[in-house]
């Protein structure tokens, strides 16, 4: 039976431990790259960040040049970049965006485009950024960031553990990081609406990190209680719990930005729109991959070291459990808290699952996992 | 409630729909930001000496916003909006295109100056008595069957060249045909003595009482010494005279011997009165400027300007009423400009003519408009005793010591942001958004089919209940939806649908260990809606952080992801719940294979209690782990092994 087969109904049993330290590794070279790159090639960073004018041309006989030579008397870059793009009407936009930063200048140089273009007054979008207004944008973005991370550091260390607020922080910043770094990278161009897919990004991870977070606490209080079960099988289990619901989530998401990316960007020729979406596609992703690859085996490695997480493993260990064997057993599999079955049964139920997938037998199904409950529903 | 989810289901729809269509009836809709219509936006900072500053307290701010609103109104663009954050203006122009005339409109800076009053020449009706002014105009206009475009005037002077005996006779032949005896331009009657406007003669340029229209509420400001206070009243008019009857012959076709045509041309005398337009208010020139209230001023040359002020405050004078007391700079930059032409005024010298009962006034002018003009009741003040009087209110008395406190240092403010947008452009990008939306949409459907099935139904119907109620919101909050909005909206349902995921999943899970779906379903519910609450506050605390420390796109777009959460969650509470309830205790939830539950591989006793209706798992093997259901069955192993 496949892989797919296991995960429709709910019997998939991947060994997420055995992926966290590779996986962290690769994290951290991306978070490296990223930085790196940030250091030496920088971000791209569009006019409204550093002042600047972008016009948008619909107009089928301007050229570049004569945009250029229109452009010349104010200033000698006041015409940098040229994009075209065609609307799904057919109109061919030209998108000219240059360091022209006073409005008025600006005002004057969009007159004799228009004019160059032979189209009536008003007809382009212009959008002028005066070199203070940039970086208006952000410091607010910045200190935006900063309450928001604080703030829901302390939520997630009320509602949910302080440890598990700081792995999720700790995701957070790696997602941005990353998104920020493959944008440095390949260099694409850092926009407002960039910056608001960013902060989306913020939200987005936090959430799915809280949600997958919420079955592990729900679960480390249950399983925790029973004292047969350390962190990290605790945590795998859960983590097996919720990975369609990620992939579903994730799914669900994403669509609708891969098609605001391809119909808005690519058909209907919407810079705008693919700007939100490219940040929105990268920084999804990576949200769904640090939940369940950042954020859950830090608060993993950080609770097990707690005082009655190293003592549940040390009692194992004297009673001859395999502790890195993370693989479900069921409630009483390990336990030799009730006499029915030998701690054996389990170790051994564990070898024949090697493989880190649930059995799939009619006979070895009933060990199949109990769904752990919250006595205290809010 | 907890007992009946059908009742609760369609109480949900009901209300939701039923706002959906009461929003639409209304013909309310949603307000479609700047890059979606077209038109200017600017965005202003103030500056001192070419640098942006921190330092401007907000109030002097607020009055900034309050002069740009009055030059953004004379631009006649629909529906301006100007707002201020932090020490940011923002100025929204849907539709306008000349960027350069907004520029020069928003931009400049304002000064407050004092200019003597030379004649008052009229009253315009202001605010809201504009607009009603002008509705009572169209009414009547339609009364009477005026064509567009054509002024009273006109149809006047038509009848006037088409009436036998020339109009320069008609107070001489009042006796003889009607048609004749009727002047071309009617002398006026008002036939409404409450009108907002006061009685006016049709020809422009005759002295009117300013304080007619008022009734006598307020009287004409003074000037004095604070311990003197004066007031002055004066008689309402009252114009009666009498109208024939003759026989319209314009070519117009309209009856301009009836009533309503005395009335419509008055209005229209009155909006259409000449003043001096914002460009050419220069301070050494003679200009015609309106007040607040609408009396309509010849003024001389600036004599000071609100440099010579020091301070000004606005406080209750001796005999209760709320005054302003003005404090000038000393020596000659302030208090003796001041004497100066108060000396002028006090003695109505023809820089500055008494007007009777009064003596003359001196107004004070900010931004081509006249604040208030009081007559000056000394010849000489000195620099901390003045006080201005006159029946002014609270807001009033605020307002202009506020004028006079920062009209000494005015404001500059600088562009620092400005964006045009063709319409054609906004049009094609709420297109593309809202067709990618739409798209992105069905396939987020199609999966939720395909995965859950009948579940995926629910949530489809779940998301139609937020989406109605968003629009209700838009629609009624008068919100603006920019680009950035569009895309918060769609992100966000990504995250609405979660909860939905997130309430299957927990099912799925229940199910397979052996619960029936008419069990679980209450169960999970729970369970899955607390971790749901939890996730979503994050989503919150992210919105209203944003939305409070940002401006701009960013603003829109947390408002919409903030509202969209809390929208998924009523949804999921009053809708999605009762939906997945009723499905799991009918017929339907005995087959868990419907809503995407595959129990192919269960054991025959776990899969029989997943099928069974029975919401107790009695048969050994199923539900084991259940703790909270009262499951009775110890332990799994036991009933398989």
């Amino acid at each position: 039976m496949g892989v797919g087969y296991d995960l429709y109904r709910g019997r998939n049993d991947f060994n997420f431990p055995k992926y966290w330290r590779p996986m962290l590794l690769v994290s951290l070279g991306l978070v490296l790259i990223s930085i790196l790159s940030l250091f030496t090639r920088g971000l791209d960073l569009s006019i409204d960040f550093e002042g600047g004018t972008v016009w948008e041309v619909p107009s089928k006989t301007l050229t570049q040049a004569q945009a250029s030579k229109v452009l010349a008397p104010y200033g000698e870059s006041a015409a940098e970049k040229f994009q075209e793009a065609t609307t799904a009407d057919g109109v061919r936009i030209l998108r000219i965006s240059g360091r022209v930063d006073s409005v008025e200048t600006a005002t004057k140089a969009s007159e004799k485009l228009v004019a160059a273009a032979k189209l009536d007054e008003g007809a382009v979008k212009v959008t002028t950024v005066g070199p203070s207004w940039g970086k208006d944008i952000t410091r607010q973005a910045r200190n935006s960031l900063i309450v928001f991370l604080v703030l829901i550091a302390a939520y997630i260390a009320w509602r949910l553990e302080p440890k598990m607020a700081i792995a999720a922080l700790i995701a957070v910043v790696h997602d941005v990081v990353i998104t920020v770094g493959v944008y440095s990278v390949f260099q694409f161009a850092v926009t407002p609406a960039t910056v608001i897919s960013f902060l989306t990004i913020l939200g987005f991870s936090l959430y799915d990190t809280i949600v997958v977070f919420d079955r592990v606490q729900e679960n480390a209080v249950r399983l925790g209680r029973t004292g047969q079960y350390t962190y990290f099988a605790i945590m795998r289990r859960s983590l097996n719990q919720v990975f369609m619901r990620s992939v579903n989530t994730t799914l669900i998401t994403l669509l609708p930005v891969v098609s605001m990316l391809v119909v808005g960007q690519f058909i209907f020729g919407q810079a705008t729109l693919g700007e939100f979406s490219l940040a929105l596609l990268i920084g999804l992703a990576s949200g769904a991959y640090s939940s369940l690859f950042v954020a859950a085996p830090l608060t993993a490695y950080l609770k097990e070291r707690e005082p009655r997480f190293v003592e549940i493993r040390k009692r194992l260990e004297s009673r001859g459990v395999d502790t890195t064997d993370t693989a479900w057993h069921g409630l009483q599999s390990t336990g030799a808290g009730t006499a029915k079955r030998p701690v054996a049964a389990g170790v051994a139920g564990a070898s024949a699952q090697g493989s880190g997938a649930a059995p799939v037998t009619e006979t070895s199904f009933d060990g199949h996992p109990p769904r752990p409950r919250k006595k205290n529903k809010r | 409630m907890r007992q009946h989810p059908r009742r609760q289901l369609i109480a949900t729809m009901v209300v939701a729909y039923g706002l959906l269509i009461a929003t639409i009836l209304s013909g309310r809709s949603p307000k479609l930001g700047l890059d979606l219509q077209g038109g200017i936006s600017v965005n202003l900072q103030p500056v001192v000496n070419g640098k942006v500053t921190d330092k401007v307290k907000p109030e002097q701010l607020d009055q900034a916003i309050e002069i740009i609103r009055k030059r953004v109104d004379a631009l006649g663009v629909a529906e301006p909006e100007v707002s201020r954050q932090g020490n940011t203006i923002t100025v929204q122009l849907p539709g306008a295109k000349n960027q350069r005339d907004v520029l020069d409109v928003v931009g400049k800076t304002a000064e407050l100056r004092f200019r003597p009053v030379l004649s008052q020449v009229g009253q315009v009706p202001t605010g809201a008595a504009k607009t009603k002014a002008k509705k009572e105009l169209a009414k009547l206009r339609k009364d009477l069957k005026i064509p567009d475009g054509v002024t009273a005037n006109q149809v006047a002077a038509d009848e006037q060249a088409k009436t036998p005996v020339p109009p320069t006779t008609p107070t001489t032949a009042p006796a003889t045909a009607p048609a004749t005896t009727a002047p071309p331009v009617p002398t006026i009657a008002p036939s409404d003595n409450t009108n907002a406007g006061p009685a006016s003669t049709a020809a422009p340029g005759t002295t009117i009482d300013p304080t007619a229209g008022n009734g006598g509420k307020k009287s004409v400001a003074v000037i004095s010494q604070k311990d003197s206070t004066t007031t002055t009243t004066t008689a309402a008019p009252s114009t009666t005279t009498t109208t024939v009857k003759p026989v319209a012959k314009n070519s117009f076709g309209v009856d301009v011997y009836n009533p309503k045509f005395a009335q419509i041309f008055q209005i229209e005398q009155q909006l259409a009165t000449k003043t001096t337009p914002q460009g050419e208010d220069k301070a050494k020139a003679n200009v015609t400027l309106v007040g607040r209230d609408g009396v309509v001023y010849n003024l001389g040359p600036t004599q000071l300007t609100g440099q010579a002020v020091e301070t000004a405050q606005a406080g209750l004078g001796q005999t209760g009423e709320w005054t302003v007391n003005p404090v000038f700079r000393k020596g000659k930059t302030g208090i003796d400009l001041f004497n100066a032409v108060a000396s002028k005024c006090f003695n109505g010298d023809a820089t500055c003519p008494a007007t009777p009962p009064g003596k003359g006034q001196l107004a004070i002018v900010l931004d081509s408009q006249v604040l208030s003009a009081p007559s000056i009741n000394e010849p000489t003040f000195s620099r901390d005793r003045i006080q201005i009087s006159g029946a002014f209110s609270e807001d009033e008395a605020k307002s202009l010591a506020v004028a006079l406190r920062f009209g000494s240092l005015p404001i500059e403010l600088k562009a620092q942001q400005a964006e045009t947008v063709a319409a054609s452009l906004g049009k094609g990008a709420l297109k593309a958004g809202l067709i990618a939306g739409l798209i992105g949409l069905l396939f987020v459907a199609l999966y939720l089919l395909a995965y859950y099935r009948r579940l995926g139904l629910a949530t489809i119907g779940a998301l139609t209940i937020s989406a109605s109620l968003l629009w209700v919101i838009m629609a009624n909050l008068g919100a603006t939806v920019t680009l950035a909005g569009v895309v918060g909206i769609v992100v966000s349902i990504g995250i609405s649908l979660d909860s939905s995921v997130v309430f299957f999943e927990s099912i799925k899970e229940d199910v397979r260990n052996g619960a029936s779906m008419r069990a679980s379903a209450e169960k999970s519910f729970s369970s899955a809606y607390s971790t749901v609450v939890k996730a979503d506050m994050s989503s919150l605390i992210g919105a209203v952080v944003l939305y409070w420390l940002s401006i701009g796109p960013v603003r829109g777009f947390a408002f919409y992801l903030g509202v969209a959460t809390l929208l998924d969650l009523i949804a999921a509470y009053f809708y999605l719940r009762p939906a997945v309830l009723l499905m799991a205790r009918s017929k339907q939830g005995s087959h868990p294979e419907k809503f995407g539950i595959p129990t192919d591989d269960l054991s025959d006793a776990a899969s029989a209690a997943a099928h069974g209706g029975r919401s107790v798992p009695a048969m050994a093997g199923a539900g084991a782990e259940s703790t909270d259901t009262g499951s009775k069955s110890p332990d799994k192993e036991n009933g398989v092994v």
